[in-house]
């Protein structure tokens, strides 16, 4: 037996607790003889000790790093058990009645607590290194702890925007949607689920979204078009869409992938690979954003995510990926058929030669052509069925009948004829 | 990662901006370091330099004011992205750095330890039951217990060496509350830009940290020690503890003050006056047992800070029970400890400067 051992053996013994289970005789062993419970948590006892003994030096050594690493007690699979949960994944389990005692016995090990002495505490009060190491962790440690600290608080914040034309085009879209800027995507920024790098749109979409970034979170409320908040809704997740600028320009819920908690669904299809940011970032939205009215006559094109946003109601709604060039807006709760967003344009314009939209090539634009192009939305969705022939092609006729409801003419959007100069690129490192 | 507890977001949610601070409002020290708190391109360091900076020069706390000046501080940041997270993952960044203040401060590096939330939401909420509350939880985050007007306490280690042997201690230091409501307000003495705080403060390590240190530069001052027990080495932290607290002038906002001495039964003699004249120099009139406020010191989460009808300083109650330190000292040792302290300061750099509440100023020693 090691001088431990033994100590620990002869503390029980006092106290009587010898018998007793792991909690209440590691408490009785720290009321009765402090020193043997730290010596016994920092250095255990040798192999050849009794189960027992091993069991107590195995929960000490627990608490030890239990302490460390921050912990919560939440209720167990009966109603006598409790179960305290490590941020480093240990469970341990606990006699729920005894749950107050060990709350207090953990902070007190940590040396926290409520005292009913008042005044400064000048004089401090002596303390063994079996206690010290207990409290402070391994030495080996401190420098890499220091360092990853350190890092953290040099790191330059990686702070994103919203073009000046997107912020503009809020005024006529559903109010919901800069409610979920405002709210939602700010949040999502700031402590994502996971990010992923690359937006993947197939052949011919833009260069700077292939670079681009995609937060994903779990905000805690959504937001109606009034900006009044509800619970967020159950099993989606909401996805922010950066351009390798850091350009913000869509941003939407979207169903979670079932038994992923926190990412979206169809992800590898959608996106390149989860990293790991180096930076911390914020999503900066000008205060003055304003509230517009919607506008059903009118849709938005974002030459930053080179994609149409056009909506047929303003009732909030999560977005469904149809496929690489089309997503559909549908209502919470009912699915309705809300609006749909068509994504590369340019791409489906250049292709399709029968809807005569080739001088969008940069080549053929001479030094007195206008500059953009009005196109109507119902044209671009058409043309973005071409190149996804498998498609059923219910979802295009209901939206196409919507966009004529009424005798309406479906709203057109405006596309530069130039594809946009590449500014300089976010760093995520 | 998406699962857990999210009190904190969910209580800053219910937090309503305070009326009263368009009328007035921040004064301009905190306005000016707010405006880089709150600057989503700064780094954390550069938003901690700011901090110290501001504690360095607009805290009351002749300890803390010392303490930022020499760079001593630590500090937990919570910026937006930590308040965004989980109460999971807010109580692990707390613990991180609470675990780097606790290995500095073995090594004699700090005394004191701020974990501040940067928020300009906290910043300008209404005082109110949903401000108490948030508080109260970060309280719990960190410290695992949260009631208001409570004594609560974390701890902090020293490491001693001593011809050849290692002595260890602990001292118990006290939580108290700071935010950015308190600027303009009778408790503008626990102020704090950006947002809400808790500050930990072992003044009792700091003082035998600085007396071990001065000791071993200076041999003269060694030996002139040497006869006297280590641990009463400490007392000379109590005349500067005396300053910080400040006697009661006539106009003054103070939150504390010094009381007469013989105001309280602790104030017997000795010492007589002129050995209190010594140490306590101007202050010897004054008790150096307890002082006077309208709040409790060492009350990690003082109520009446919360109270929104509560602004008036005639309204507030008057405190006698508020105690310099947990002994009642009155042995010589205790006094000639006292009396070391301007040497100490003087190696130490704590001579620093003490900002009246009205805006005159003297020189702390």
């Amino acid at each position: 037996m090691n001088p431990t051992e033994i100590r620990v053996r002869s503390a029980l013994e006092k106290t009587g607790s010898s018998s007793l289970s792991a909690w209440p005789a590691l408490m009785a062993l720290y009321r009765s003889d402090r020193e043997a419970f730290y010596l016994l948590a920092c250095d255990g006892v040798n192999d050849e000790a009794d189960a027992n003994l091993r069991a107590l030096a195995d929960l000490a050594n627990r608490i030890r790093f239990v302490v460390r690493s921050t912990y919560q007690i939440e209720p167990g699979g009966s109603t006598s058990e409790a179960c305290l949960l490590s941020r480093s994944g240990d469970n341990l389990s606990l006699p729920a009645q005894m749950v107050p005692d060990i709350k207090r016995f953990l902070l007190e090990v940590d040396g926290k607590g409520v005292s009913t002495v008042q005044g400064k505490d000048f004089v401090g009060t002596p303390i063994s290194e079996a206690e010290a190491r207990f409290k402070l962790g391994d030495r080996s440690t401190w420098d890499a702890d220091r360092q990853r600290l350190q890092a953290r608080r040099s790191a330059e914040p990686l702070v994103l925007r919203v073009d000046p034309q997107d912020l503009k085009s809020l005024e006529s879209l559903p109010a919901y949607v800069r409610h979920g800027l405002l709210n939602c995507a700010t949040k999502t920024v700031l402590a994502p689920t996971v990010v992923f790098e690359g937006l993947n749109r197939g052949e011919g979409s833009p260069e700077r979204l292939r670079n681009g970034l995609i937060f994903c979170g779990k905000p805690r409320r959504t937001y109606d078009g009034g900006g009044q908040s509800h619970p967020a809704p159950t099993d989606m997740v909401y996805v922010v869409y950066v351009d390798q600028e850091g350009f913000v320009f869509d941003w939407d819920w979207v169903k979670e992938n079932p038994g992923e908690p926190g990412y979206p669904i169809d992800w590898p299809l959608r996106f390149g690979n989860p990293v790991n940011l180096s930076r911390e970032a914020a999503l900066e939205v000008p205060a003055n954003v304003t509230a517009g009215v919607f506008d059903q006559n009118k849709a938005a094109y974002s030459e930053r995510g080179d994609c149409v946003f056009c909506y047929i109601c303003d009732e909030p709604a999560f977005a469904h990926r149809y496929n690489s060039d089309l997503t559909v807006f549908r209502q919470f709760g009912s699915e309705t058929i809300t609006g749909f967003k068509v994504k590369n344009v340019r791409r489906i314009c250049l292709d399709d030669k029968s809807i005569n939209l080739g001088c969008l090539d940069d080549q053929r634009i001479g030094p007195d052509a206008a500059p953009e192009l009005d196109i109507a939305v119902d044209a671009i969705l058409m043309a973005s069925l071409k190149g996804h022939r498998d498609m059923p092609v219910d979802i295009y006729t209901i939206i196409i009948r919507a966009l004529f409801r009424d005798n309406r003419q479906p709203p057109k959007v405006t596309v530069p004829k130039n594809v946009r100069k590449p500014g300089p690129q976010l760093t995520t490192a | 990662m998406a699962d857990g507890t999210w009190l904190v977001s969910d209580l800053i949610e219910q937090l309503q901006a305070d009326p009263w601070r368009d009328q007035q409002p921040f004064s301009d020290d905190v306005q000016q370091c707010q405006q880089l708190l709150f600057d989503p391109r700064r780094t954390r360091q550069e938003k901690l330099d700011a901090l110290n900076g501001w504690l360095a020069e607009s805290q009351p706390c002749l300890f803390g004011q010392m303490e930022a000046k020499q760079k001593r501080l630590a500090f937990c940041l919570l910026t937006e992205n930590d308040l965004a997270r989980s109460d999971e993952g807010i109580r692990q960044r707390i613990e991180e750095d609470r675990q780097d203040w606790k290995r500095q401060a073995v090594a004699g590096e700090t005394h004191a330890f701020i974990i501040v939330a940067i928020s300009e939401r906290i910043a300008r909420a209404r005082p109110g039951e949903a401000l108490l509350n948030l508080a109260q939880r970060f309280c719990e985050l960190y410290l695992g217990v949260s009631e208001k007007d409570t004594i609560i306490h974390d701890e902090l280690l020293l490491e001693i060496a001593d011809g050849g042997q290692t002595e260890r201690r602990s001292w118990k230091v006290g939580v108290n509350y700071f935010s950015t409501q308190g600027d303009g307000r009778w408790w503008r003495d626990h102020r704090i830009p950006g947002g809400m705080a808790y500050s930990m403060n072992s003044v009792g390590h700091m003082a035998r940290t600085h007396v071990e240190r001065a000791m071993r530069r200076d041999p003269n001052l060694a030996k002139r020690l040497a006869d006297m027990p280590r641990d009463k080495l400490v007392f000379w932290a109590l005349p500067k503890a005396m300053k910080t607290i400040g006697i009661l002038t006539e106009g003054s906002t103070r939150g504390t003050w010094l009381a007469e001495r013989g105001s309280f039964p602790e104030d017997k003699e000795p010492p007589t006056f002129d050995v209190r004249q010594r140490v306590f120099g101007d202050l010897a009139q004054f008790s150096e047992n307890r002082y006077k406020g309208h709040y409790h010191t060492d009350e990690t989460i003082p109520s009446p800070y919360f109270d929104p009808n509560l602004w008036k300083q005639e309204d507030l109650v008057e405190r006698d029970d508020l105690y310099f330190n947990y002994l009642h000292l009155q042995t010589e040792e205790d006094y000639m400890s006292m009396g070391i302290g301007i040497e100490i300061d003087e190696t130490e750099g704590g001579r620093v400067e003490v900002r009246e509440q009205t805006g005159a100023s003297h020189e702390s020693n």
